[in-house]
């Protein structure tokens, strides 16, 4: 799934507060990243399964493709995000953001994938200023599975995301790149005692992830968020059979809450985000999904936004060619 | 990129994925469509056989069935219904049971290599 930075409102508008800052530290931050990508490795490796489940599985739990928080899993897949969101400028007018994001991810191993994403936005200012488009810059990630426990349907994963500063159009990127180290969960709660089994269809997924960037005077962040799903076919099909017919048998009501947090600068333990409820729709090529983007605070905005979502497993789409990891 | 640029990726990819989502698909990881008897049935007696039909071809070599009891012993067991031109069910013949909590679980693999399992329970309760 995309960065959540470039799905919120909240990323957005952080990385326009970046914009306007100078150059710095790359190195030591570069360090600090891998170093907390491997610690972060180190501690949660050691029980990924040789299983392969592809996309999103522990078990008999599956695990869409989320839209704004990245996924606990690596798949080979292919994601079209439309959004549309109505912000502050801080100068009392509106910008408004249609942005549609591109992305790709490959396997390499069953446990180990690459991918590469941008965004192309279109910004239109409420004030009269001439509107502003092109794309973001090129994000490069890779993401390591570290465990799969079926039985409690647990999924953790690990990643490594780099955005390419001055690759995108100078009018909506930054000039500077920044790493982001990350960590992904995914639990299904298909493990509750039969008492409780209308919450057994619940699953939660997140992901935390600091941003370093590589220009001193500009913030770093933190990226943070959750994902609370019921999943109708979990219902239908493992607990309890409620007569849900087509094509609500394949939906999974979510909501998602992207968050960031500015850790300094001037923006210091400033946070921004949406509240996103909505739902997700699969089928055996991939997945639509609609979701409402509600602003957590007034420095995120005071205007609903929208995403929509299209999602492609390649995996099951190409499942002898383009969907299978390059090393078995 | 021009607007009618973005129109037309826009209209495009919708198309494509109205058209993949109509289309009779023979690939990807097998769901289960409909169940005989229900996840969570309460019944008043013995079926005779349980029945899983899934979204998919199932190969048939991979694809099992097993009922057990409440102590985990296997009671039952089945695989892919024999003499089907189309494979997407999981079938196995029960005996008379008696009341009690009764576990199902299947694993399949489908026609594209790629396997799911899961698991439910049915209840017979005990003559009034």
């Amino acid at each position: 799934m995309l960065n959540q930075t470039n799905a919120n409102q909240g990323g957005a508008s952080m990385q326009h507060t970046r914009t306007n800052h100078n150059t710095g530290r790359f190195q030591p931050r570069l360090r600090t990243a891998l170093s907390l990508t491997l610690a972060l490795a180190t501690l949660t490796s050691g029980n990924a399964s040789t299983t392969c489940w592809a996309h999103g599985f522990a078990g008999q739990r599956f695990f869409p493709a989320t839209l704004t928080i990245d996924d606990p899993f690596v798949a080979d897949e292919g994601d079209i995000l439309f959004g549309h969101s109505r912000t502050s400028n801080g100068n009392g007018g509106d910008v408004t953001t249609n942005s549609t994001s591109l992305e790709f991810a490959k396997r390499i191993t069953s446990d180990f994938g690459l991918s590469l994403a941008t965004e192309y936005d279109n910004l239109q200012f409420s004030n009269g200023d001439p509107s502003q488009r092109g794309y973001n810059n090129l994000i490069i990630g890779a993401k390591y599975l570290t465990l799969v426990d079926a039985p409690h349907e647990t999924l953790m994963s690990v990643g490594l995301n780099a955005s390419m500063g001055g690759t995108g159009n100078i009018a909506i990127s930054d000039s500077f790149s920044t790493i982001s180290p990350a960590v992904f969960f995914g639990k299904g709660f298909g493990d509750l005692p039969s008492t409780l089994e209308f919450l057994r269809p619940i699953a939660i997924t997140g992901a935390l992830s600091p941003n370093f960037t590589t220009k001193h005077s500009a913030p770093d962040s933190l990226d943070w968020g959750f994902t609370f799903q019921y999943s109708l076919p979990y219902l239908q099909s493992f607990v309890k059979d409620v007569g849900i017919g087509h094509p609500f048998d394949h939906m999974i009501p979510v909501v998602e809450t992207p968050m960031n947090t500015c850790l300094n600068q001037g923006c210091a333990n400033q946070t921004t985000g949406s509240i996103n409820p909505g739902v997700i729709w699969f089928s055996r090529w991939g997945q639509l999904a609609l979701e409402g983007t509600i602003p957590v605070n007034k420095l995120t905005g005071s205007h609903v936004g929208l995403l929509f979502q299209m999602h492609f497993y390649f995996d099951d789409i190409f499942s002898n060619t383009l969907g299978k990891p390059l090393i078995n | 990129m021009s607007r009618p640029t973005l129109f037309r990726i826009y209209g495009g990819t919708f198309i494509v994925g109205l058209w993949l989502s109509f289309v009779g698909l023979a690939w990807g990881h097998a769901f289960p469509d409909h169940q005989s008897p229900g996840a969570g049935s309460v019944l008043s007696t013995s079926p005779r056989i349980v029945q899983i039909w899934f979204d998919g071809e199932l190969e048939p070599i991979f694809s099992t069935i097993k009922v057990e009891d409440a102590e985990g012993h296997e009671i039952a067991k089945g695989a892919v219904a024999p003499g089907q031109s189309d494979p997407t069910q999981l079938q196995a013949p029960l005996p008379t049971l008696g009341p009690g909590i009764y576990q199902v679980k299947w694993s399949v693999v489908a026609r594209d290599g790629h396997r799911t399992e899961g698991q439910y329970m049915f209840i017979i309760k005990s003559s009034p």
